[in-house]
């Protein structure tokens, strides 16, 4: 393949598909089911107006903040600044998506790794960060104060659960490249039958499921908006086009840091790898079940104190991350 | 079509940052085509929102960066954090980017020396 018809595709990727504008739809699809089945459990109907089953209120909603509503104009911050954070967040998450099987185009190195902790953990976290703080008010900063205090124990118990099957595997699959997320997209479902890796794997799974619970903001994790007592915390002086904007990178890290799970933890499209049709059907029903999971999660607690909340994600995050990282070194001297 | 590209982890970072740095312009120059400014001139529509109050009533808009992460403090002891604070966290973020960076790159120098090591 030369180098033109290389760049056409890298372009084409970044655009389209599997980039911006499927991360967009992937996202508010997802926004809807999540919504469709938090509202579900509290016997409410959720949304229902817009489309069948209301799957396009999402859309609705986000068109009508970015089209309809006015962006906001502050004394003391920098709307400017914010939105710039907000699309560097949207650029880093789509960014992202190069390194997981569903791009035209996929990067694989060795220790590639590292650059999806640093493009999710490093650049969408200070983005989030950033973009809160450009707008000053004093209720957005004590939800930034929440944020990343919660972040700080959320962020390494994260990586260190996505390293697990990365170590695993570089070590089952013997051939490179070596701590490459592509070796162990396509191997991690060869862990779960081994009783020895399974375990470290349900702990990292366990481990990554709650930190992205806390990273997202998401019940009972939800203090940094605190709604009632902060106004709306962190998002309190977001409105019209900037809290589209804002909801669109809370609903793309949602869809993306899932699709890290049903990739690295669950295997993908695994066992329907050769068939396209029912790999393609595998892959979203898994996408679906981590979402679903996150979304009883959501649904079964009520909101956690600071203090609770950070304590929640070193035992039930952290802890479970760094003992499942250390079983995998020992598992691999025995195998 | 699905295209694998096996780079060497420096071209492979050069081809991200790239992409970064495009798709966050792609997305700046959507959303500044398609978001509407603000017509509004009243100072009502530039002022902080504090439950309705004008923004005199607090003594400052802003908290101090001291005050970033004091919910460790009251939960998980005021020691530990008082230590890590005066030591080698002044609250500004971009210590806390460099803390982060730093516990990656103990993560990978524990992968390089496991690698090299077995």
């Amino acid at each position: 393949m030369n180098e033109l018809t290389l760049t056409s595709l890298g372009i084409f990727s970044v655009l389209v598909f599997q980039n911006l504008l499927i991360l967009w739809i992937a996202s508010m699809l997802s926004e809807w089911w999540v919504r469709k089945l938090f509202a579900r459990t509290q016997r409410r109907m959720g949304p229902s107006y817009v489309g069948p089953l209301g799957i396009l209120q999402p859309f609705a909603d986000f068109l009508k903040l970015l089209l309809v509503k006015t962006e906001p104009s502050y004394k003391y911050g920098s709307v400017t600044l914010a939105r710039i954070f907000g699309c560097i967040g949207i650029g880093a998450l789509t960014t992202s998506l190069f390194l997981l099987p569903i791009s035209p185009v996929r990067i694989a190195s060795d220790f590639d790794v590292i650059l999806l902790i640093y493009l999710l953990g490093v650049w969408v976290a200070v983005s989030e960060l950033l973009m809160f703080t450009s707008l000053t008010n004093p209720f957005a900063i004590k939800g930034v104060s929440r944020y990343s205090s919660i972040l700080a124990v959320a962020e390494p118990a994260f990586f260190t659960a996505v390293i697990v099957p990365v170590y695993l595997t570089s070590f089952v699959a013997r051939r490179g490249p070596v701590f490459s997320v592509s070796v162990a997209v396509e191997t991690a479902w060869r862990l779960w039958l081994n009783p020895l890796t399974a375990i470290p794997m349900l702990l990292a799974t366990i481990a990554a499921l709650i930190s992205i619970q806390s990273k997202l903001m998401l019940p009972p994790f939800n203090i940094p908006e605190a709604e009632q007592e902060l106004i709306a915390g962190v998002e309190t002086e977001f409105s019209g086009p900037l809290l589209a904007l804002f909801n669109f990178l809370h609903d793309a890290d949602l869809y993306v840091l899932s699709l890290v799970v049903t990739f690295m933890f669950l295997g993908g499209p695994h066992p329907f790898s050769e068939n396209l049709v029912l790999g393609v059907l595998t892959t979203i029903l898994k996408y679906l079940a981590v979402l679903t999971t996150i979304t009883i999660l959501k649904s079964s607690f009520g909101r956690f104190r600071i203090e609770q909340g950070v304590t929640s994600v070193i035992k039930y995050a952290l802890i479970p991350a760094l003992v499942a990282l250390i079983l995998s070194v020992v598992v691999l001297s025995f195998i | 079509m699905v295209t694998q590209l096996n780079l060497d982890p420096w071209t492979a970072t050069l081809f991200l940052s790239g992409v970064l740095a495009f798709s966050s312009l792609v997305m700046y120059l959507i959303y500044v085509s398609l978001s509407r400014k603000t017509t509004h001139s009243s100072s009502e529509y530039s002022e902080p929102y504090i439950g309705g109050e004008p923004a005199n009533i607090i003594r400052s808009i802003d908290v101090p960066a001291r005050n970033l992460f004091w919910g460790i403090v009251r939960g998980t002891g005021r020691k530990l954090y008082v230590f890590l604070r005066d030591q080698m966290h002044n609250g500004v973020l971009n210590d806390w980017s460099v803390y982060m960076v730093t516990y990656v790159g103990l993560l990978a120098l524990i992968s390089i020396i496991i690698y090299f090591t077995r």
